[in-house]
């Protein structure tokens, strides 16, 4: 079993690694900022605990660039981790869509962003029920 | 203390990750992250938490993007990467040094410019600080302000512990690291005008 110390101090390596694209956890960073969500949020989306969510940001980020490749990837990280492909798919796109149009306009992030948070305005409320359930 | 997992283990994820399989970071991270930690702590250069945790961190990163780097005949993983480990760590504190060492001068050069240019000449270093002080109190009115500056002052480095101060822990980390820059910018510019308006002659 693993001893509370070690485990903030993994929580607290997997913070290092929001910026780099290479790891999950840039996505999950992405995610959180651009929706502004908080763990529980997400953990609630891909219907995972929050302690879940350390394991995901160690995981290599899905291969984009090939359909077959990307979804073979993320339903690994689903399975190893335990939480809904679906979900886990869905909010990597949106992070990559989110990162790719804050690269390209430079606008506010608030504008940009507006479009992306009333699609997963049922977030806002982490004991809300879903909307859907693969 | 955790222990490092073994050979056939290490082979495997060694294996995994050469043929990109998204999780096999995520199980080395875990497997060999704490007891890497633990024998950085063990062997003594530092007791800086945050240090350690970087070099683990750094060596472990490595290694994943480029796992083709460690020649199994040379090393087992755990030695390989144990000795990456150790060898960031004491880079990290040599540059920690020279950044302290190039500190220690910059303060000795501004406190002889303003003792120099702002107080009359019979005043020591210590009526030198006081006038500092006097003015920055005058200047920086609000509670919070005065407890963040007297952080930098302290020369703080962690975010956190300016984030404790303003009150937004519980912001992301990103979040927190904008807030927190913003405020040192901010403060950073008063002292800036107050230098040059003492300086003026």
């Amino acid at each position: 079993m693993r001893l509370e110390s070690d485990l903030v101090e993994l929580r607290a390596a997997a913070a290092r690694l929001e910026g780099d694209p290479f790891f999950m956890a840039s996505v999950l960073a992405d995610y959180r900022t651009a929706l502004r969500l908080h763990d529980q949020h997400i953990a609630k989306a891909l219907d995972c605990n929050v302690e879940a969510l350390t394991s995901l940001a160690f995981c290599r980020t899905p291969r984009l660039d090939d359909e077959k490749l990307f979804l073979s990837d993320v339903q690994a990280i689903a399975k190893y981790v335990g939480c809904d492909w679906g979900e886990l798919a869905s909010m990597i796109r949106t992070a990559q869509s989110v990162s790719t149009l804050k690269r390209f306009s430079g606008g506010p992030e608030d504008q940009l962003l507006k479009a992306a948070r009333d699609k997963h305005g049922d977030h806002d409320d982490p004991d809300k029920p879903k909307s859907r359930k693969r | 203390m955790a222990s490092f997992p073994d050979k056939d283990w290490c082979a495997d994820v060694h294996r995994r990750l050469v043929g990109e399989d998204p999780t096999a970071s995520a199980e080395l991270y875990k497997a060999i992250f704490s007891p890497l930690v633990g024998w950085l702590r063990v062997k003594g250069r530092t007791t800086d938490k945050e240090l350690i945790r970087d070099a683990a961190t750094d060596a472990l990163v490595d290694y994943i993007k480029h796992p083709e780097k460690w020649n199994p005949g040379k090393a087992t993983l755990v030695s390989y990467i144990c000795m990456a480990a150790d060898r960031d760590l004491l880079n990290a504190l040599e540059k920690v040094q020279r950044i302290r060492k190039h500190e220690v001068l910059s303060a000795d050069v501004e406190d002889e410019g303003f003792g120099r240019n702002v107080l009359p000449e019979d005043d020591g270093p210590a009526d030198a600080i006081d006038g500092l002080l006097s003015a920055l109190e005058r200047q920086v009115t609000s509670e919070t302000d005065r407890r963040f500056l007297a952080l930098m002052l302290k020369g703080e480095r962690s975010t956190d512990k300016f984030a404790e101060v303003l009150g937004i822990q519980n912001l992301s980390k990103q979040e927190k690291a904008r807030t927190v820059k913003q405020h040192k910018d901010r403060l950073k510019k008063i002292i800036e005008r107050l230098r040059n308006r003492l300086n003026a002659p």
